[in-house]
């Protein structure tokens, strides 16, 4: 797919220029948006294909509002972010309960060097299974503040609480996911030493 | 300065940051179908915009009421042509009796009677029936 061609255009300018039926407009924003709406999807979920079905549905939802999107009111991305979230919040309620912790896989064991040559993706494999242990407003907070590194107040916004609300939720998030990780650590390449 | 080293460290903020940093790293990454799809949703939902709505079809009397505007239109023309139809019968009388009541000021007069009563009415329309 092609570039971004219009990258130095807001979204908000973006959006008025689709509903007016730029197609131009529509494939700028697919590849500014979707990917962001995939990632956070992705981490609430924790399953690629129903991160995909809620991407696309959460998109869906923008092209549908842009004709009366109020300019002004709220950026595009932080819309996007709630309506995202939301729909991921609605999946996991409706599935019980998000991946068990001891259901992720585990990094392999017995290989020459396992422990010491865990890459990357094991540790990120496991904070995964740790986030989705968390409650789910804990791990919406910690996952668009840590990994997606959005402010406390673009949070608030999205999360439509209180700042102090969100500081909490995150605080909370990252001590229970500091608890759930130490008995990791060691076996992840970060010794106590 | 030093950086602390995350793999060393017993800070848990620290630790925990080197955790994030795997998964910032680790972020899931658009296919092209899934790219395609979304955009095809965008170019569905610009289409069905762009394509003039379907006018629901309708029959001769609902088109004939609707031309009229409506039960209340149609409804007003009937009590107009009722009207029309009294008056005919009826005839009004000349317009001087209106000029002679505005003409003569100082004359009293009681009433002024544009529309003969019904028995004028009546006796109009067994003129007509003989």
């Amino acid at each position: 797919m092609a570039l971004d061609l219009r990258s130095d255009v807001p979204d908000e300018a973006l959006l008025v220029l689709y509903a007016n039926g730029d197609p131009e407009a529509a494939r700028a924003l697919t590849l500014r948006l979707a990917p962001m709406a995939l990632r956070v999807a992705a981490r609430m979920l924790g399953d690629r294909t129903e991160a995909e079905d809620v991407a696309q549905e959460a998109m869906l939802r923008l092209w549908r509002v842009a004709p009366d999107w109020r300019q002004g009111e709220a950026k595009v991305s932080t819309w996007l972010y709630r309506v995202t979230s939301n729909l991921c919040t609605d999946r996991l309620r409706r599935r019980g309960r998000s991946v068990a912790l001891d259901s992720v896989a585990e990094p392999e064991d017995g290989r020459p060097g396992a422990v010491a040559g865990l890459i990357e993706a094991d540790r990120a494999v496991a904070l995964e299974a740790a986030l989705a242990a968390l409650p789910d407003r804990q791990r919406q907070a910690v996952v668009l503040r840590h990994l997606e590194g959005l402010t406390n107040p673009e949070i608030a916004e999205i999360m439509e609480i209180g700042v102090e609300a969100v500081e909490s939720l995150t605080a909370r998030g990252k001590r229970a996911l500091t608890a759930a990780l130490s008995g990791r650590r060691e076996e992840l390449g970060y010794d106590n030493g | 300065m030093t950086m602390a080293d995350p793999h060393k460290t017993t800070d848990p903020d620290i630790a925990l940051e080197a955790f994030f940093a795997a998964g910032r790293s680790a972020a899931a990454e658009p296919s092209a179908a899934f790219l395609a799809r979304v955009l095809a949703g965008a170019e569905a939902v610009q289409a069905d915009r762009a394509a003039p709505q379907p006018q629901p079809r309708q029959g001769i009397l609902a088109g004939v009421l609707s031309a009229l505007g409506g039960w209340g239109g149609a409804s007003g023309l009937a009590t107009a042509t009722m009207a029309g139809i009294w008056l005919g019968f009826a005839g009004v009388q000349g317009s001087n009796t209106l000029t002679a009541f505005l003409a003569a000021p100082d004359e009293t007069v009681g009433t002024l009677e544009l529309i003969p009563d019904f028995d004028s009415f009546a006796l109009a329309s067994l003129d007509t029936e003989s």
